[in-house]
């Protein structure tokens, strides 16, 4: 009830559309965008745009700093109308830290475009952001985007910032970048003819190369990633453009690049992950963090570093099971999986600091899984299977057919295979379906931030001097606490505060419940508790005040936390049937 | 009063920094030394961070400018209150440039006087009271009530100095119950009681102050309070950084001054070495060799290949300085000495500069063992045998660990277990139920937050308190010493007498204890001699820092046609170009020896040798050579370029034929 009463609120603010229960089909977006296809930074940038100018009120855009080659970094705040985003608890959602993960951008693009769409149309889209705030910044590395869009790339490439680093320690930087020799703008592969080789092409496919058997001689020998050695070190590619990773940058476990490759100069020396990092730090009603990434269809938590398996309580760890359960059922072929354990040791990531470092909930998905190309029985697609993939349903597109090509070096040499488009990115006529899929998990996880209620107050009068017993209960009634016991542990942000204002504060303390007789005194500031745990996720605290007041006076109770909207009553001293 | 003389070089510019800044302004052109003020950055609070770079400006016989020659770096002032360490390192760049102008064509040393500038104008400029901390100012919350720096010190005697207040007795209305006896051989100083003597305690020492926002708590919030408050420059750096403790700053070089080292020093691969004055000290005594951080790789001192060169120089430190025993404060992980070790990957060394009287002596004096690893405490002593007992009775690890883990740790774990399922917290307890008798009840006991009814005879220090003293014989203890000396040598100026005073919320509380910076800085009359001794040593230093030379390439005739050429580079230091650390780090390329940089000779002419050649590192007075064969014309020439961050740039042109070379 009280929720459909707030959507036709809402709605009549933001101008009087159709009222709430129309379905999504039936909305009509005020900015149309495709989700068959994948953007460029500009184009990107433009959508971002265009949304904030077709939902004012609710898409605002702004640029939080300059990339490291001087784009800006655009994060659209996303929120109710007319309402302030850093009173509400909020979600920062990010994607393409590795810029060769290109989905993950079209996936925040697509949480934008949807919450500002249905906002107004949908109850449940309209009460997410009533209650919440999601700051979305589709491109962390715009970059490297660039690069990999209008620069030779590969599946797995330009997945590091365009930072200028000497990558082979000769003393020189990007001297040996990669070339693109046939033009198709994708690092393929390099065979050259040779009686010796060990490999032969097969007859009825040609973009197939076999191997011989040991001891006999096919007629190609393979030479390696297409390009030449620029710089006549005996390497080819082996210092191109690419700098540091930006997902081993973060303060969290950082550790120097000798034992983390790619950590960077020292934590945060990239722009963009200084900017992002000082944006959440001024921000500590950020209370989930959600970070897009490609392949392997995974929904991650840390620690990323075995060496901090213990620092993940077991209380923040039954949020974080409950949560990615919910996601596992939302996003098939996709898995629950913890970063150390699971896949390898990572040290100073993005979601792992937003754990370790803010304290707060935080997945990392990796987007697309092989298990989605056939989705009936074949989770892992052998080469043949992955062949027919790509002829019949993506018509060839993520292949280059071998052609030849004069080397510098080698001579004629045949160049081509499997481009950039293919592995990694969700085929295009999937992707609409990959966005919402993450979009609703990451909603279900940003959904279940705290929202707090006043539940039970009781009056009790004790005694004839005036003394009062004001018992009162604050609810949270979703998963996440408002304090994760992260954030209690290594005293992170501030304890919760619960004041009461209006009448001499005598005593005051914790209840173990509703019934519980015993109260765990505050000895000092009675009037201001410090909640230091905060109110549970699903569950609530109990406090019981002992004031000194005439019948009729009342007394003003607020609680505050960095990670729930203040909530407020007022009480009134009288004797109460209760 | 005692004052000045404790905070040398309050105001912003000394004398020496103005005499070096004289020669800067007048000696840019000669041939001879210059000094250079060059901004490297500006601090939180708007202050220059500043590099005095000294040394041959022009571009010398070498064929280096000053930024590419080899060079030491002298750190100073990451502790704002280490007023000795920034006079120190001006007063020694001057005595380099006025009696050393030899050195400096061969040697850059850039001086970084102050580090901290927000930190150090802190301390200088205290308004009110004068507290002791080397901290970089910060509106932070602390306690984490939601409210800013509002529960520093108060200088409740109104001396000008925030000391100690030590309080008899219990008071449960604030949680406090004495953890301290008075000395009853010197009764200025606090120690534990000796439970075996029958000794009770009947006192807590705390900051000098109050409850200032009525939290139950006593200087929790503030700078200079219990817990130091603002940002510790030792703590704040990348390496072994100590997350979500106090002083370490939201994020590493979270403050700019910090920052703009880090982004300095990496942008100089000309560094070779540093020496920082600081609380740290590497050279009265090295620091342990081959100990790690928890993954195993990231030295928390020094390298096992490193050792030797640390213990050389500690012995070239040790003769010019007369410091022969360590006095250093332990290195609690992000301090920037350990950052330049192991992440910079150069030769890095630490000294107070000036340290207790007793300390410095001839160098083998009798206790230098002892000093250098210093004896564990009895209760430390204690411990071990009580841990050593139980792990051979067979009690479990983790029920040992959890009888000897501080109250955080415990409370952590005690929390986990509540929030076990049932079969998980049953798999626990079977643990404890098959441990025998005591060790349940020890357990159980420590799980409610009782005391833990077996600990060794020694009591565990109440964490929130200062101690004053350990319990040494007489005269024995660190305290005692600087008593004796501010007693023979400062006729008791410098300690501030326990006197009562009337504390709103304790009642009567007395006040006294060592006045600020007292241990820190020397007084002034001292500075001259400090500085001079260590111009010593960094004299000698520079002495034993690598050094690069090369002899001309050669070429022999290997057939018509066909020529070996090599290079041969010889490092003439004591120590080795680059430090086991650095070799780790693998930051900067190592010494690169290029043939035919151009690319003029092709591949296929280059019949041995690759053309681009790496070492790593060159030991002391050792020697690399690059070689190759190539194929071409005699009478041709080529040429072999030689990139070195460290050591500077070169080039060779070779010609082909007998008698080749240069
Ligand atoms: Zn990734």
């Amino acid at each position: 009830m009280k929720r459909a009463l707030t959507a036709l609120m809402a709605s009549c603010v933001v101008g009087g559309w159709v009222s709430a229960a129309s379905a999504q089909a039936h909305v009509q977006p005020k900015h149309e965008i495709a989700f068959n296809r994948y953007y460029t930074v500009d184009q990107m940038y433009a959508h971002l745009r265009a949304l904030e100018r077709a939902y004012p009120e609710i898409v605002r855009v702004r640029s939080i700093g300059k990339s490291g080659e001087g784009r800006d970094l655009l994060v659209a705040t996303v929120t109710a109308p007319d309402s302030d985003d850093r009173a509400k608890p909020a979600m920062w959602i990010d994607g393409a830290i590795h810029a060769n993960e290109i989905q993950a951008g079209e996936v925040c693009l697509y949480t934008v475009w949807y919450l500002a769409t249905n906002y107004g149309h949908n109850d449940r889209i309209t009460e997410l952001l009533d209650d919440y705030a999601f700051y979305v910044m589709p491109l962390v590395n715009p970059d490297s985007r660039v690069a990999w869009f209008e620069t030779p790339s590969t599946p797995h490439n330009h997945r590091a910032n365009q930072m200028k680093m000497d990558n082979d320690r000769d003393g020189l930087v990007d001297e040996d970048p990669a070339e693109d020799l046939d033009g198709d703008g994708s690092i393929t592969q390099m065979w050259k003819r040779d009686p010796r080789g060990q490999w032969v092409r097969n007859r009825f496919d040609p973009r197939v190369f076999e191997r011989v058997p040991d001891g006999e001689f096919g007629e190609w020998t393979y030479l390696g990633s297409e390009g030449i050695d620029t710089d006549g070190d005996g390497r080819v590619n082996e210092d191109t453009t690419d700098g540091h990773d930006m997902n081993r940058n973060w303060p969290a476990d950082w550790q120097p690049n000798f034992v983390q490759y790619g950590a960077g100069a020292y934590p945060l020396s990239a722009p963009e992950t200084r900017a992002i990092a000082e944006f959440c730090y001024e921000r500590p009603n950020i209370a989930a963090f959600q970070s897009y990434h490609n392949t392997g269809g995974m929904i991650l938590r840390g620690p990323g570093s075995s060496h901090r398996a213990r620092e993940y309580p077991r209380a923040d760890l039954r949020v974080y099971d409950e949560l990615a359960r919910a996601g596992e059922e939302m996003l098939p072929y996709y898995r629950y999986l913890i970063i150390h354990a699971d896949l390898y040791n990572v040290h100073g990531g993005e979601a792992t600091w937003a754990s370790e470092g803010l304290g707060i909930i935080a997945f990392t998905n990796e987007l697309w899984t092989a298990g989605k190309y056939f989705q009936r029985d074949v989770n892992d697609p052998n080469d043949e299977q992955m062949r027919r993939f790509r002829d019949r349903m993506q018509f060839g597109m993520t292949f280059t057919d071998y052609t030849e090509v004069e080397h510098p070096e080698h001579g004629t040499v045949l160049v081509g295979g499997l481009n950039k488009w293919s592995s990694r990115s969700t085929p295009t006529f999937m992707l609409e379906e990959e966005c919402h899929r993450n979009f609703a998990f990451t909603m279900f996880h940003g959904g279940e931030m705290p929202k707090i209620a006043f539940d039970r107050t009781k009056v009790e009068r004790i005694g004839t001097g005036g003394l009062w017993a004001v018992t009162v209960e604050v609810r949270n009634e979703k998963i996440i606490p408002t304090r994760t016991a992260r954030a209690r542990e290594k005293k992170i942000g501030r304890a919760d505060l619960l004041t009461v204002e209006g009448v001499e504060v005598v005593a005051s303390g914790e209840l173990g419940d509703w019934w519980d007789k015993q109260m765990r005194e505050v000895r000092h500031e009675p009037g201001r508790v410090l909640v230091e745990g905060g109110v549970p996720g699903r569950g609530s605290v109990v406090y019981r005040f002992i004031v000194r007041g005439q019948p009729g006076e009342t007394l003003d109770i607020r609680y505050s936390s960095e990670k729930a909207a203040d909530i407020a009553t007022t009480i009134i001293l009288s004797e109460q049937a209760d | 009063m005692i004052l000045n003389q404790h905070r040398v070089g309050r105001s912003g510019c000394s004398p020496l920094l103005a005499a070096l800044c004289v020669v800067a302004a007048s000696g840019a052109a000669a041939a001879a030394p210059s000094a250079e003020v060059v901004r490297i950055g500006t601090s939180a609070e708007g202050r220059p961070v500043e590099v005095i770079a000294i040394g041959e400006a022009s571009i010398g016989a070498d064929g280096l400018s000053r930024d590419e020659r080899p060079a030491l770096v002298i750190v100073a002032g990451m502790q704002g209150h280490h007023a000795v360490g920034r006079a120190t390192a001006r007063a020694v760049g001057e005595r380099l440039m006025r009696d050393h102008p030899d050195l400096l064509s061969g040697w850059t040393v850039y001086i970084l006087a102050d580090a901290n500038p927000d930190g150090s104008a802190r301390w200088s400029d205290q308004r009110g009271a004068v507290a002791e901390s080397g901290r970089a100012p910060a509106t932070l919350d602390e306690d984490g009530d939601g409210r800013t720096n509002e529960d520093g010190p108060n200088d409740l005697n109104g001396d000008g100095l925030i000391t100690m207040m030590r309080v008899r007795g219990a008071i449960p209305a604030y949680g406090i119950e004495p953890s301290l006896t008075i000395d009853p051989d010197e009764p200025r100083l606090m120690r534990k009681p000796d439970a075996a003597k029958g000794e009770v305690a009947t006192h807590s020492v705390w900051v000098e102050g109050i409850d200032d926002d009525g939290d139950g708590r006593f200087n929790e919030d503030g700078w200079g309070g219990a817990s130091g408050g603002g940002v510790d420059f030792d703590r704040h750096f990348p390496i072994h950084w100590p997350e979500h403790e106090d002083g370490a700053g939201l994020y590493p070089l979270q403050r700019p001054a910090a920052r703009a080292v880090v982004e300095w020093a990496q942008s100089r691969g000309n560094i070779v070495g540093v020496l920082v004055y600081g609380p740290h000290d590497t050279l009265a005594s090295v620091p342990p060799a081959g100990k790690f951080g928890p993954l195993g790789r990231v030295s928390t001192g020094i390298e096992n290949d490193d050792k030797s060169g640390y213990e050389l120089v500690s012995e070239a430190f040790k003769k010019a300085t007369g410091i022969s025993r360590s006095a250093g404060e332990v290195d609690r992980g992000g301090s920037f000495l350990q950052w330049s070790y192991a992440d910079l990957g150069v030769w890095t060394f630490g000294t107070p500069v000036w340290v207790r009287p007793d300390l410095v002596g001839s160098v083998g004096d009798k206790d230098d063992a002892s000093a250098a690893e210093p004896e564990p405490s009895p209760m430390e002593e204690a411990i071990a045998r009580d841990r050593t007992a139980l792990a051979e009775r067979g009690v479990p690890q983790e029920l040992i660990e959890f009888i000897y883990a501080t109250t955080d740790e415990r409370a952590a774990i005690v929390a986990e277990m509540d929030a076990m399922t049932p079969e998980e917290r049953n798999e626990r307890m079977n643990l404890l139920r098959n441990a025998p008798m005591d060790v349940q009840q020890r357990v159980m006991a420590l799980a409610q937050g009782q005391p833990d009814p077996m600990a060794p005879k020694i009591e565990p220090v109440p964490e929130p308190e200062k101690p004053v003293s350990k319990p040494k014989k007489r005269g024995d203890s660190d305290e005692a010493k600087w008593l004796a000396w501010i007693d023979d040598e400062r006729a008791g100026s410098g300690f501030v007498g326990w006197t009562e005073v009337d504390h709103p919320q304790l009642g009567t509380v007395e006040v006294g204890g060592f006045a600020p910076g007292v241990r820190v800085n020397p007084p002034d009359e001292l500075l001259e001699s400090l500085a001079d001794k260590q111009a010593a040593f960094v004299v000698e230093l520079l002495g034993m820092l690598p050094t690069l030379v090369f002899d001309e390439p050669r070429v022999e005739r290997v057939g018509d046609g066909l020529w070996r050429v090599s290079l041969t580079a010889r490092n003439t230091g004591s120590l080795a170009t680059v430090p086991a650390s650095g070799v780790k780090a693998r930051r900067l390329p190592g010494l690169i020896m290029a043939l035919d940089p151009d690319l003029a000779v092709p591949n296929e002419s280059i019949v041995s040798g690759r053309r681009v050649q790496t070492l790593e590192t060159i030991a002391p007075s050792g020697e690399a050579r690059a070689e190759w064969m190539i194929a071409a014309e005699e009478g041709s020439s080529v040429r072999i370029a030689v990139r070195s961050a460290r050591f500077g740039d070169r080039g060779f042109d070779v010609r082909l034929g007998e008698g080749g070379g240069r």
